[in-house]
C-alpha cells in the first residue's frame, strides 16, 4: 500500500469516528458501561496470548498496544 | 402523558426496592464480600440514613459516624433556631441593617444561591424567609394584599450586597435562610467522606435528598420510588441509579390548609403566596445540591416549571395538579 | 443527551465550588485489587506440526493508592516438526518439506511492570526477558493513558523498544543482534450509554538480523540457500474496535477491523466479531469469529526456477494466505475471590483464502488452542 492509501484509509476513520455524534454521556447513564460484558480491555495476558499466536503464525502487524516482546517460535 | 400508577405498599416517604441482586459480579472491581449496613438518624427536621456496604462492621460504623458527624456539624451551622448558629449571626446584622464577612464555606454556599438566583429568574431567594411570618401552619385565614407587600419590601436577594467574603444589607429587616441548600449540600460531603474512606457502595439519604456513593456490589442500580403527591401508598416512578444524586420537592410536603384549600410551604418571592404549579417534582444530577435546587425552582415557577427543567436537561420527572406525569423517566 | 445547556453548567460549576461536593480524582483504595492468575494453554497445528504448551502465571499488587506492581511468567514447550522449505513435487505440485526430526524447545519469559496513577492520568513501565536455546529477547516498554471529558475519552500512547538475539542449533553461542521499536497511540471514546468505540494506529521499525536462521529456500538447479530477509523493516497498523450493548438479546457484540502495510510488500487485513453473555448463575460465554488476510512478501515466492535477488524467502509466513476461525469461551465465578475461564479457538489457514500476493496449498493447514485460566482476586 502505498504511503498516500495508507493515509487515506486513517483519514477515513478517523473521519467516521468524528461523525459518530458522540453525545454526552451522564454519569448517572453509565450502568450499561459497566456490565461486565462491556469491557473492552481484555486482561492483558489475553492479549499477550493472542498476540503471540497471531504474530507468531502471520507476517501482519496487529495494533494492540505496546509491549510482549518476541519470541523464536516458528 | 397516561398517569402510571404503580400502587406499592410505601411506608410514607421515599421507599428503596433492593433490587434483587442477579448475582453476576462485575468482574473488575472488589470481590471481597460485602454486607449491607444501615445507619438511621435524625437531622434538619427529617429522617434521614445512611446506607453502606462494607466488609466490616468497624468500618462501615467509623465511615458512617464521621458522615453523621459532618451532616450535624451543618445542621448546628446553618440551624435557624440556635443562636450561636452563622444564620443567626448573619440575621442578626440583617435586622439591623449593615455588614457581616463571612467564612469560606459560607461564602461558597453564597455564591451557589446566587447562581441559582440567576437560573430561575430570582425566584430561588435566600431572603424569602421572612415570608413564613405570615404563613404558619396553623393559620387559619389568608394574609392580607397590605401585610404582604410589607414584607416583600424586605425580600429580594437583588437587594443585598453580596462580595465575597463580604455581605451587606442596605436596610434593616432582612433575613437570610440556608434551608434550601444546607440539606443537598450535606449530601453530598457526607457521600464524598464515605468515598475517600474507600466505600464504593452505598448512599446517603437525608430525607428524600439522596446521594448515590455507588450501586449495589453486583454492579446493580439503587431502585428509588418517587412518593406519589396526593396517593400515600404510592409510587409516582421508580428511579435506577448507579451513581449521582436525586432530590425530591412537592407541595405534599408540607402545607397550610386554609377554607380546604391546600397551600404548599414554598413561597414566591414575587407575590409572597405559596407556589401553585407542580404537585411534585424529582430532578437527577451528579451533584444534590444541583437536583435540589433545581426542583425548588421547578416548583417556583409554577406553570412554567416543566418548561424550565426541559430547558435544564436533567433527567426529572413531574406530577401536576391534574395527576398528569411528565418528564424523562415518565 | 447532547450537550449541557447553559442554565445546569452554570448551577454545576457553582456547585464544584462547594468544598467536598464530589471526591478527589484519585481512586479509593480498593480500587487496585491483588490478583493472580495463572493459564495452561495448548496449542498445535495439524499434519504432526508443531505443539507448544504453554505455563503462564501473573500477578498484581496494589502498593498505597496509586502504585501497582505487576509480575508475568511464561513458560512454554514447543515440540514437533517444522516447515524448512518448498521444493517441486510429483505431478508438477510443490511440496513443503518440514524438519525430519521433532524440534523440541523450551522457552522461559518473564516481565515485571510499575504503573502510577495520577489522578486521570496513568504511566505504565514495563522491562521483559525471553530465553530459549537460540533465541534471547530483553524489551522494555512505556505506556502512558490519559482520560477526559468524565472519563468518557481515553488517551494512551506507549513506545517499546526491543533488543533480541537469533542464533541456531549448528552455532547456537553466534547470535546476531535484531532490534525493534514500537510506536503506539489510541483513542478510546463512549459514544453513547452503551457503545464504545477504539481506534488505535501502531508504527514499528525493525533492523539487524531479521531472517529465520532455520528456514531454506530451493533454488532450481542450483539447491538451496539460506533464507534472507532484508535488513530492515517498517509497519504500521491501523486498529478499529466497536462494542456495543443489545438489550434486546442482552449481550455485548464487538467488532475489530485492522489493516496493516509494510515496506516488505506484506499488506494485512483482519476482520474479528465477537458476542458476549451474562449468564445467570454468574456464567459468561463468548463466541466469535476471525478472518484474516495477507499478501505475501515482494520477495517470497514458493520455489525459484532462477536465482532470486539479496532478498529471498519461501517462509510460509510471509506467503498470500487467508484463514478463518471460530473462537469461544466459558467463564464461571466460582466465589466472590475466584474464577475460572475456558477458551478455544481453531482457524483454517489456507492460500486460497487471501485477498492477493501469492501462496501454495502445500503450505495450508489447522491450528487449534484450547486455554484453562484461573483468575484471583482480593
Amino acid at each position: 500500500m502505498t504511503l498516500a492509501a495508507r493515509l487515506i484509509v486513517i483519514a477515513a476513520v478517523v473521519a467516521l469516528l468524528a461523525n459518530a455524534g458522540c453525545a454526552t454521556v451522564q454519569p448517572w447513564e453509565r450502568g450499561t458501561l459497566a456490565k461486565p460484558v462491556m469491557a473492552m480491555e481484555e486482561p492483558a495476558h489475553e492479549t499477550a496470548q493472542k498476540l503471540r499466536t497471531y504474530s507468531a503464525k502471520e507476517g501482519g502487524a496487529a495494533a494492540t498496544g505496546v509491549g510482549g516482546g518476541g519470541c523464536g517460535c516458528n | 402523558m397516561p398517569v402510571k400508577l404503580d400502587v406499592i405498599p410505601a411506608g410514607a416517604g421515599i421507599q428503596y426496592l433492593a433490587a434483587t441482586a442477579s448475582a453476576v459480579h462485575n468482574a473488575a472491581e472488589e470481590l471481597t464480600m460485602v454486607t449491607l449496613y444501615r445507619y438511621p438518624f435524625a437531622a434538619m427536621g427529617s429522617r434521614c440514613e445512611i446506607r453502606l456496604y462494607a466488609s466490616s462492621e468497624e468500618t462501615a460504623a467509623a465511615c458512617a459516624r464521621a458522615a453523621i458527624d459532618d451532616v450535624l456539624r451543618l445542621e448546628t451551622k446553618y440551624s435557624r433556631y440556635r443562636d450561636d448558629s452563622v444564620t443567626a449571626a448573619i440575621n442578626r446584622v440583617a435586622q439591623a441593617g449593615g455588614a457581616i464577612d463571612v467564612d469560606a464555606e459560607t461564602a461558597t454556599l453564597l455564591d451557589y444561591a446566587a447562581a441559582c438566583y440567576e437560573q430561575s429568574d430570582g425566584l430561588f431567594d435566600l431572603t424569602s424567609g421572612v415570608l413564613r411570618e405570615v404563613w404558619s401552619a396553623d393559620r387559619r385565614e389568608l394574609p392580607d394584599t397590605d401585610t404582604l407587600q410589607r414584607l416583600l419590601a424586605r425580600v429580594g436577594w437583588s437587594k443585598v450586597r453580596w462580595q465575597r467574603p463580604r455581605l451587606v444589607f442596605g436596610f434593616p429587616g432582612m433575613e437570610i435562610d440556608f434551608g434550601g441548600v444546607v440539606k443537598e449540600y450535606a449530601a453530598d460531603r457526607a457521600a464524598t467522606l464515605c468515598a475517600e474512606a474507600g466505600f464504593r457502595h452505598g448512599l446517603i439519604d437525608l430525607g428524600g435528598d439522596i446521594k448515590i456513593i455507588g450501586p449495589h456490589p453486583d454492579g446493580t442500580p439503587w431502585a428509588v420510588g418517587i412518593q406519589h403527591p396526593r396517593i400515600k401508598e404510592a409510587v409516582m416512578a421508580t428511579l435506577d441509579l448507579f451513581e449521582g444524586a436525586i432530590a425530591t420537592s412537592g407541595d405534599y410536603e408540607r402545607f397550610v390548609e386554609i377554607d380546604g384549600r391546600r397551600y404548599s410551604h414554598i413561597l414566591s418571592p414575587r407575590t409572597g403566596m405559596p407556589v401553585c404549579g407542580l404537585a411534585g417534582v424529582s430532578v437527577a444530577a451528579p451533584e444534590c445540591v444541583v437536583a435540589g435546587s433545581a426542583t425548588t425552582i421547578a416548583m417556583l415557577m409554577e406553570d412554567r416549571g416543566a418548561q424550565w427543567l426541559d430547558e435544564v436537561g436533567l433527567p426529572h420527572v413531574w406530577m401536576d395538579q391534574q395527576l398528569r406525569v411528565g418528564g424523562t423517566y415518565a | 443527551m447532547g450537550a449541557i445547556s447553559p442554565r445546569l453548567a452554570a448551577l454545576t460549576a457553582a456547585a464544584m465550588a462547594l468544598p467536598g461536593v464530589h471526591a478527589r480524582a484519585a481512586d479509593a483504595p480498593g480500587e487496585h485489587p491483588w490478583g493472580v492468575d495463572a493459564t495452561h494453554l495448548e496449542y498445535s497445528e495439524s499434519g504432526n506440526r508443531m505443539r507448544v504448551r504453554v505455563n503462564q502465571a501473573s500477578a498484581v499488587v496494589p502498593i498505597g493508592e496509586s502504585f501497582q506492581l505487576k509480575a508475568n511468567g511464561i513458560q512454554d514447550l514447543m515440540s514437533g516438526a517444522s516447515p524448512v522449505f518448498n521444493a517441486p513435487g510429483p505431478g508438477g505440485k510443490t511440496q513443503q518439506v518440514l524438519t525430519g526430526a521433532s524440534v523440541f524447545d523450551n522457552r522461559k519469559a518473564g516481565d515485571i511492570g510499575a504503573s502510577a496513577s495520577i489522578g486521570d492520568n496513568q504511566l505504565t513501565l514495563r522491562q521483559g526477558w525471553s530465553k530459549e536455546n537460540d533465541y534471547k529477547s530483553t524489551w522494555t516498554s512505556l505506556e502512558g493513558k490519559r482520560d477526559f471529558n468524565r472519563k468518557s475519552t481515553t488517551l494512551a500512547v506507549g513506545f517499546a523498544f526491543s533488543n533480541d538475539g537469533v542464533s541456531s542449533h549448528d552455532a547456537p553461542d553466534d547470535f546476531r543482534t535484531r532490534i525493534k521499536r514500537d510506536f503506539f497511540g489510541g483513542v478510546t471514546q463512549i459514544i453513547d450509554e452503551r457503545s464504545l468505540v477504539e481506534l488505535s494506529v501502531e508504527y514499528s521499525y525493525s533492523n539487524g538480523f531479521l531472517s529465520d536462521p532455520y528456514k531454506l529456500v530451493f533454488v532450481q538447479s542450483a539447491g538451496l540457500l539460506r533464507d534472507a530477509r532484508p535488513g530492515r523493516r517498517r509497519q504500521t497498523a491501523v486498529t478499529v474496535k466497536y462494542l456495543t450493548y443489545v438489550p434486546a438479546i442482552d449481550s455485548s457484540l464487538q467488532a475489530v477491523g485492522s489493516l496493516s502495510t509494510d515496506n516488505w510488500g506484506i499488506g494485512s487485513g483482519a476482520l474479528e466479531l465477537q458476542w458476549k453473555k451474562e449468564l445467570p448463575g454468574e456464567w459468561l460465554v463468548n463466541a466469535g469469529a476471525r478472518y484474516y488476510t495477507q499478501s505475501s512478501a515482494d520477495f517470497y515466492a514458493p520455489l525459484y526456477l532462477t536465482p532470486p535477488g539479496d532478498a529471498h524467502s519461501s517462509d510460509y509466513r510471509l506467503a498470500g494466505f487467508g484463514s478463518i476461525g471460530w473462537i469461544a469461551g466459558v467463564t464461571k465465578q466460582l466465589t466472590p475471590n475466584f474464577s475460572v475461564q475456558i477458551a478455544a479457538e481453531r482457524s483454517y489457514r489456507r492460500a486460497g483464502l487471501r485477498s492477493g500476493g501469492t501462496g501454495i496449498d502445500a503450505d495450508n493447514y489447522i491450528w487449534g488452542l484450547y486455554l484453562v485460566t484461573l483468575q484471583a482476586r482480593f
